[in-house]
């Protein structure tokens, strides 16, 4: 993650009134080190039986979802975690069960809808930072196997039970060359149109995001989504 | 780890016709060219190991169970998310969600097991494939297939639209799970071939249902890009990254191969290894 993907995510997580979340993975740290001791931040990670600092650590794969003993969570961060996971609406139905009402989730994970990614796709048939996991095709290794579009995230989330998510505008939310603004202009313009066409609020709204630069152009996505107050029912 | 490619066959080449003696080619569904093209790799298989039991999974209106059992004359189970689909009379039709629910059927029971059209419709397909593995006897044959998400018509529409044909938009409200707005899940090739590998079958192989004719004039005009950044890119992650090894280079490979850029549906059969544990 860039550090001014982290700032972007720092910065609008201290408009928030939080008071416990859930790190995971938890990689280096680094949210532990930039929330402070404010936030009572519990930590999952593959690698690592325990980090200095979480109020709780448990060593866990992401892929089985969550501990059965966590919970209660104001906010829970996803950072870079959710491509490298075979069953990620399992998780995501995890991260639901185990906020309180209203509780936010955020997910952050490389972008494949930007032009150069797309064009990188149609070449080779390989996003960037998605490499051919050489010599990992062995039980339980941790490689970038789910790419991530913003619709993808969208409809996940939905999936999992949370109100429609936004996308937070960020440094690399922005094209790095001129050319790529000329490759995203028929996806723009059909989004536009989209947005355009359809009566449902939902609906233009989704199709307004999915056009922007951020979802468009983006190195990076960081999403954010409310647990929704639904009618839970299994599956 | 042993892995391979297939692309011997074409896909309408007399082999079907013999296979499926029922099929009259006069009114060809999308479905039945993918039929033809699993009965053909069931065909290969059953020369060198009989298949006596079969499980589709996803079974829909049998159609493909009746098929295997004209030509093997096989026991066949189906399973499914409902019952309802199922024109077959009486064959029975275990309910499960595949979603939430292992197989409901022990170890390493079924020669073959094939899910057509499965893969995308599911949250989970890796723990499926795992379970897949599980009831499949050592030596047994597994295929599976899927929408070609890397063929040019694809990576076009990805290109400009960012969406793979067969997969979306999906609805902003998601209701229909089971239809094409439930193609939630758009699997690439490598990564189906990963997944095998992973939940522990071997001699992984792939071909195509058809060739897509709308994708010939496109792949006249992309086929030397893609070779010529194929092979810089290739050439990278070899001596850069070191991400292509043995192993894996047959799958790649495959990636950027003409059968994958003009095929619609991907049939990808893997073996239950004989020495394989779990």
């Amino acid at each position: 993650m860039q550090p001014s993907s982290k700032q972007t995510l720092i910065e609008f997580l201290r408009t928030k009134s939080l008071r416990t979340a859930l790190d995971a993975p938890s990689g280096g740290g680094w949210l532990l080190a930039a929330l402070g001791s404010q936030v009572a931040l519990d930590g999952i990670d593959l690698y690592a039986n325990s980090m200095p600092g979480y109020r709780q650590f448990w060593k866990h794969d992401l892929d089985n979802g969550l501990p059965a003993d966590c919970g209660g969570y104001d906010l829970v961060c996803c950072c870079e975690g959710l491509e490298h996971v075979g069953n990620p609406l399992l998780l995501l139905r995890e991260f639901q069960r185990v906020l309180k009402p209203d509780g936010l989730l955020v997910v952050t994970t490389p972008n494949v809808w930007y032009p150069a990614a797309r064009l990188q796709y149609l070449l080779r048939g390989f996003f960037p930072s998605f490499p051919p996991l050489a010599g990992r095709v062995v039980p339980g290794t941790h490689m970038h196997i789910t790419p991530w579009s913003w619709p993808q995230l969208y409809v996940y989330f939905k999936l999992a039970g949370f109100s429609p998510p936004q996308i937070l505008t960020e440094p690399l939310s922005r094209p790095k060359h001129f050319h790529e603004r000329l490759l995203a202009l028929p996806g723009k313009i059909y989004c536009r149109r989209r947005a355009r066409k359809t009566r449902d609020d939902e609906a233009r709204q989704f199709w307004q995001t999915a056009g922007s630069d951020a979802a468009l152009m983006g190195r990076h996505l960081i999403v954010v989504g409310e647990k929704a107050i639904i009618q839970t029912s299994a599956g | 780890m042993a892995s391979g490619l297939i692309f011997a066959s074409f896909p309408f080449d007399n082999a079907a016709n013999e296979i499926i003696p029922a099929i009259r080619w006069q009114r060809i569904m999308s479905t039945e060219n993918i039929y033809a093209a699993v009965m053909q790799v069931a065909e290969a298989h059953a020369q060198r190991e009989p298949l006596r039991r079969h499980l589709d999974v996803g079974a829909g209106n049998g159609r493909l169970i009746e098929l295997f059992r004209r030509r093997f004359q096989n026991e066949s189970s189906a399973c499914d998310y409902t019952g309802q689909l199922m024109k077959l009379p009486g064959q029975k039709v275990d309910i499960v969600n595949l979603n939430q629910e292992k197989l409901p059927y022990p170890d390493g029971v079924f020669d073959v097991i094939t899910a057509t059209e499965v893969i995308e419709h599911l949250e989970n397909y890796r723990n499926v494939l795992r379970e897949l593995h599980r009831v499949l006897k050592p030596g047994g044959l597994c295929v599976l297939t899927t929408p070609n998400i890397l063929n040019l018509n694809s990576r076009l529409r990805f290109l400009w639209f960012g969406y793979w044909n067969l997969f979306g938009p999906l609805p902003v409200k998601h209701s229909a799970l089971y239809s094409t707005g439930g193609h939630i899940n758009p699997v690439s090739y490598f990564y189906v071939a990963h997944s095998l590998l992973d939940a522990g079958f071997t001699d992984v192989k792939v071909r195509v249902d058809k060739f897509q004719r709308s994708a010939i004039p496109k792949l006249l005009f992309w086929f030397l890009p893609i070779k010529f950044f194929g092979a810089m890119a290739w050439r990278k992650e070899v001596s850069k990254f070191k991400t292509i090894d043995a192993d894996n280079a047959p799958l790649v490979e495959a990636i950027n191969s003409v059968p994958m850029l003009l095929g619609r549906t991907i049939v990808v059969a893997a073996t239950r290894s004989r020495t394989a544990t779990g």
